[in-house]
């Protein structure tokens, strides 16, 4: 019986934590637009920029995949082929990005672009359109195409490591004879021919997943689109722009209408997106014979001119944003000439908390707490439903542990504004005074979090060895003693990967937070910088303060996967 | 010590793996079983070891009916054919799982164990780095020291050379006996049982399907303590046990 | 099937309490349906804390020293919370009005504020009101909401650009849909911006003082002559006006030489930028807006007395003269002026003749107005 509710209470949480708050925000929705969520998808363009939202959320997301594809198979291809001498320091540079919280990245490449930034004084000018970004702007008649390139690269600089990480290793650990093989074939005989005959099938699926991935990181990016192409609407920016005025009787009709739509369409491209990519994964596991690394490498040996400056241009370009902000923390403009000055004077104007209710070490404590607290509701949560499918599974009872890992996976198709809104919604209506609670803005992170979670956990059990149970057993150990002593330390590694992810996940978590809890004493760091960053700027001090607080938020993730990383004793697979 | 299985039958849904399986045991004696991969020879362990629940028939440990008691109660010992070490644990954390709890750990006992098993040396050596032979040494060490009723060995030594197979067998058959703890032993392997074996028995000779077998074979699988009193129909090419 | 798994006849549990929280759903969703809009407004006092919370919106920034100075005095603790701008406070009022989540809102304008009283979102304060500045109490003067500060929103000119260009400075809205002109205005949505609403309301005025075009047709020509339109002022101002510090700024665009923002933000600019700035506010008469920002008591909020003393302490001397500092906007308290250090007051003109729009005409025409912009303009 203890085991029974050991496997309900955690079910029912996650049901009436996760997923009733979207619901009811749906239901609600509903009720005020008296309109269904399909019949509302047809009626995004009735709102005034819904249709330019949708076509613009569909084109940014497939060009910045094809870009990302074009600069990181190259980098996965040279950084596969050949012996190179720092791999790892070179790997983990490239991996940085990745895990750079989104309001980071958007405040690098702000300090990239800007007056006195590497780009513009390269003669790249992405913020006033002129040399051959303006000719681009004026030829194509795209307004502000400058905008909209700094969007595509930052977002393909975001999502380099996801190239990397799935290409990378298929060149690494084929063996060489294969394409010793091929070469001696007429079929063979041609680069292009290899290209399209050997290297294409070989590498279509990793590339496939890479493209699926980066495709819906974009689509539902957030804090990028919002700093770096203001101008420009996304579905997930325009409804974080407007769903404040959602669910609200006889108010902005248009606007519920719209976010209800919107949230559909995003949910049926995330569950399409992710089904794809969960059957190219499928796919992928059917290997072909693999060789270790290091043999391959050695086989082909070292690199030569072109990849040293590729792949040292790739390291430059995924460190280029990170370190500009931080210098732009310390580059303050001088108030009545056209010149910049050296000086902290922004670090402690951030520490001090001058510019914002909250300082920066408010807003970390508030970070790290709110980041505590989504690790253990995701990690408990996760684990414990996690726990029960596969106990069903264990059981045979397909069908209930097919239903609850559909349902477990349901909240993976929701955009972090998407339950920023649902939170503002589902929740505010039952119980407004959780609105005063200081520990509201862990609901959504977990949201979040709690599905990857599942992800992580729910395989790794379905590999423990049964033996292991088994000999607990024999050995006298009863299911509690089974589990604390058995159950989780063989899950370690899985664990201490999910609780990084989840904390960092909620340290730089943006869209939902940004809908939620731009109020009270409790901003977190992403939502300090935002607010720093929206200022109006009139006291030179002000985008400095922004950088820091945001350099601060670099920081503070960083050390969080170096902990991590030594944390991971041994096996399991990385980040 | 005496052990009664009577009846037994264990199926999984429709497939039956066991059926009206009777055998007995008694005093300290080895038993090996020899049967073909996949009759049913894990089964029976499991279902002794109360791994598995048998779908019917009555299980009897020193005079107690155990077959409703679970697992972790029944105080029997067990090597499966691959060793079972926790990968989070060095040697002697694996050793000392055999205590639930560290303090109650005899260290002079754990000591001995791992001296007798040519293990002292290796207690903080990570389990990857153990070749097969050690590992399953590691396994019987934290076996023994749990003082276990009965031993039951689920072909321990299939993953291992010849060579290195006896060598084994003969340390497992010398310990148990130098304890006097009984055990059964399974098997395909006919000299890896003539050598752990006090008794040698055949899978086909306990059980039977087949309901014209079952008298017969009720009546000839009891297997008595004294070597003299084998019944006729127990493999005998057995029994030059002297290590 | 092994021993662990046998006591779990009852994973049955969970399938019921899938069905459960599948049920759950029902009953709630029927309360959700009791939104309505009151008919008369009945005041209410909601829990007392001792602890006053105040609704604001991000930009509004009293110092910490400045709030722990309150409750120092008054043993209040205050609690902030804050939405993006003056429209999200109305909103966030609107959705948590059968249970408020804050006792004073700081923040609501002339062209919120009727919204909110016909939504009886606000309540009496009570609190003892010094003399304020007359003109802050055209739009509204009765007890259900105090002025805290205000400030005019007018359109802002780059001189050097018009210079460069050889344009003169426009004063009539007209000479804007000029070739000259063309593409070089930029304005904030009055869907999505406060300063975007109150310019949009100014020239529904101005037209009409004008008699000659309806304000609608102007925005329309506007459209065609390319203007700029963006959902907020920090787009508008910083991104693409050419004559202010958005200059320096990431993202600059700079199109723009004409925007719309406050009349004394060329002051705001001087000061910050060492007495000099080349921005300069246009006082055509009509086209300038008049924005009282209001303290107001939460219909249902608690602490009442926190609620007055915090009123009285805004508008106490010491820290109704820092507003130009704090929020960028005039002091409300008669006799107190912007600052003249570093040409603050110098290059903040105030408008001789703002627009006359009364908040009963605001609350009632905007859904109107702002549907009819859409359509002029073609944009959110």
């Amino acid at each position: 019986m203890k085991s029974t509710v050991f496997r309900t209470v955690p079910v029912v949480l996650y049901l009436s934590m996760i997923l009733l708050p979207l619901l009811l925000a749906v239901d609600r929705l509903m009720l005020v637009t008296g309109s269904n969520p399909f019949e509302s998808m047809y009626l995004i363009d009735e709102h005034p920029f819904g249709a330019e939202a949708l076509r613009f959320t569909f084109i940014q997301a497939f060009l910045s995949a094809v870009l990302t594809l074009v600069i990181g198979i190259p980098i996965a291809w040279w950084l596969g082929r050949y012996q190179w001498r720092f791999i790892g320091i070179i790997r983990a540079a490239l991996t940085l990005p990745f895990v750079t919280p989104s309001i980071v990245a958007a405040m690098g490449f702000l300090a990239l672009i800007r007056k006195d930034g590497v780009l513009h004084s390269i003669g790249i000018d992405l913020r006033t359109e002129t040399g051959f970004i303006g000719a681009l702007s004026s030829s194509t008649g795209i307004e502000n195409s400058g905008h909209i390139i700094a969007l595509l690269v930052a977002h393909a600089w975001f999502n380099l490591a996801l190239v990397v990480r799935f290409v990378e290793p298929k060149i690494a650990t084929l063996p060489p004879r294969y394409e010793d093989a091929f070469r001696m074939l007429p079929a063979g005989e041609s680069t292009l021919n290899r290209l399209t005959q050997f290297w294409w099938p070989m590498l279509k699926i990793p590339i496939l997943s890479a493209f699926t991935f980066t495709f819906l990181f974009s689509f539902t990016s957030f804090a990028l689109v919002r700093w770096l192409a203001p101008d420009m609407w996304t579905l997930e920016a325009l409804m974080a722009t407007v769903g404040g005025s959602a669910g609200i009787p006889n108010y902005r009709l248009d606007v519920s209408q719209f976010v209800l739509g919107a949230s559909t369409l995003q949910a049926i491209v995330l569950i399409a997106a992710l089904s794809l990519s969960g059957r190219l994964q499928q796919r992928n596991s059917r290997e072909i014979e693999l060789v270790s690394e290091g043999y391959s490498r050695t086989t082909i040996g070292r690199p030569g001119l072109l990849p040293r400056i590729g792949i040292l241009f790739a390291t430059v370009f995924a460190l280029a944003p990170l370190a500009s902000m931080a210098l732009a923390s310390v580059r303050i403009r001088n108030r009545t000439t056209e010149s910049y000055r050296w000086s902290f004077e922004a670090w402690q104007s951030a520490f001090q908390g001058d510019l914002s209710y909250a300082s920066v070490p408010e807003a970390l404590t508030n970070s790290l707490v709110y980041a505590l607290g989504c690790l253990l509701i995701s990690c408990i949560l996760g684990f414990f439903v996690a726990h029960s499918i596969h106990a069903l599974e264990k059981q045979k009872r397909y069908k209930l542990a097919q239903m609850l890992d559909v349902m477990s996976m349901l909240p993976l198709a929701v955009s972090g504004v998407m339950v920023g809104i649902g939170v503002l919604l589902g929740v505010l209506k039952i119980w407004p005074a959780l609105f005063s609670f200081y520990g509201l803005p862990m609901l959504p992170h977990a949201m979040l979090t709690t599905p990857f979670v599942i992800r992580i956990l729910l395989p790794a059990m379905r590999e423990i060895d049964s033996d292991y149970d088994a000999m607990g057993m024999v050995l006298g150990y009863n299911s509690t003693q089974r589990f604390f002593k058995i159950k989780i330390p063989l899950l370690k590694p899985q664990i201490v990967v999910a609780s990084a992810l989840s904390m960092a996940f909620s340290l730089g978590e943006f869209g939902a937070s940004w809908v939620v809890l731009r109020s009270g004493a409790w901003d977190t760091l992403p939502i300090l910088v935002d607010q720093l960053m929206s200022r109006p700027k009139y006291f030179e001090l002000v985008t400095p303060t922004a950088m820091a607080a945001a350099t601060v938020l670099m920081f503070t993730t960083f050390l969080l996967f170096v902990i991590a990383e030594r944390f991971r004793a041994h096996r399991g697979g990385g980040f | 010590m005496s052990l009664i299985v009577q009846d037994l039958d264990v199926s999984f849904g429709a497939n039956t793996v066991i059926s009206n399986l009777n055998f007995e045991m008694k005093s300290g004696d080895i038993v090996a079983i020899i049967g073909p991969s996949g009759c049913g020879k894990t089964t029976l362990l499991r279902a002794i070891s109360g791994l598995l629940k048998p779908t019917k028939g009555t299980i009897v440990l020193n005079g107690k009916n155990i077959e409703k008691q679970p697992c972790e109660q029944r105080e029997v010992g067990m090597l499966f054919q691959r060793p079972v070490l926790f990968p989070f644990k060095d040697v002697l954390g694996n050793v000392l799982f055999a205590y639930k709890r560290k303090k109650d750990a005899d260290m002079d006992q754990v000591n001995a164990i791992l001296g007798e098993l040519g293990l002292t040396g290796k207690e903080n050596q990570a389990i990857e780095t153990l070749s097969g032979g050690e590992a399953q040494r590691v396994v019987l060490a934290r076996a023994l020291l749990t003082h276990p009723r009965l031993m039951l060995l689920d072909e321990p030594l299939s993953a291992l050379d010849v060579d290195l197979r006896r060598k084994i067998a003969h340390e497992i058959r010398s310990v148990l006996k130098a304890r006097g703890i009984p055990a059964i032993h399974v098997t395909h392997d006919p000299e890896e049982a003539a050598i752990i074996g006090d008794q040698v028995l055949h899978w086909k000779d306990l059980q039977s399907s087949d309901d014209s077998l079952n008298e017969h074979s009720q009546s000839n699988t009891q297997i008595m303590g004294e070597p003299s009193s084998a019944p006729p129909n127990s493999i005998t090419e057995q029994d030059t046990n002297d290590d | 099937m092994s021993y662990s798994d046998q006591d779990s006849g009852g994973i049955g549990i969970i399938r019921i309490s899938l069905i459960l929280s599948v049920l759950l759903l029902a009953p709630l969703s029927g309360c959700l349906g009791t939104i309505e809009t009151l008919e008369e407004c009945v005041v209410s006092n909601g829990t007392d804390d001792n602890q006053l919370t105040i609704l604001t919106y991000d930009s509004f920034a009293i110092p910490d020293e400045v709030l722990n100075e309150f409750t120092n005095q008054s043993g209040y603790e205050v609690d902030i919370k804050r939405e993006g701008d003056a429209g999200s406070v109305l909103e966030k009022m609107l959705l948590t009005s059968d249970a408020p989540q804050a006792d004073l809102a700081i923040g609501l304008d002339n062209t919120y504020l009727q919204t909110a009283q016909d939504n009886c979102l606000v309540a009496p304060h009570n609190a003892a009101v010094p003399d304020l500045n007359p003109l802050t109490l055209v739009p509204y003067a009765e007890e259900s909401a105090v002025p805290f500060d205000h400030g005019y929103i007018c359109l802002n000119v780059d001189t050097e650009a018009l210079d460069e260009n050889n344009l003169s400075i426009p004063t009539t809205l007209e000479e804007l849909t000029d070739e000259a002109w063309r593409g070089r205005t930029a304005f904030p949505s009055p869907t999505t911006s406060s300063p975007g609403r109150a310019f949009m309301t100014a020239t529904i005025d101005y037209f009409e003082q004008e008699g000659t075009i309806d304000a609608m047709t102007w925005w329309e020509d506007m459209a065609n002559n390319e203007a700029i339109f963006k959902p907020g002022w920090s787009e508008t101002y910083e991104i693409h006006y050419s004559g202010g510090y958005g200059v320096w700024e990431e993202g600059h665009i700079g199109d723009a030489w004409l925007t719309v923002s406050y009349c004394h933000s060329p002051g705001v600019e001087a000061y910050y930028g060492g007495n000099s700035t080349i921005s300069m506010a246009l006082d055509i008469d009509h086209a300038s807006f008049h924005q009282v920002e209001y303290a107001t008591k939460i219909n249902g909020g608690g602490d009442a007395p926190a609620v007055r003393e915090f009123i009285e302490f805004l508008l106490s001397e010491d820290v109704n003269s820092e507003m130009p500092f704090y929020n960028f906007m005039y002091p409300v308290r008669d006799g107190l002026d912007l600052p003249e250090t570093d040409g603050y007051r110098y290059h903040s003109p105030v408008p001789s003749n703002p627009a006359e729009v009364s908040n009963e005409r605001i609350a009632d025409e905007m859904e109107d107005w702002l549907a009819a912009w859409r359509d002029a303009t073609g944009y959110l």
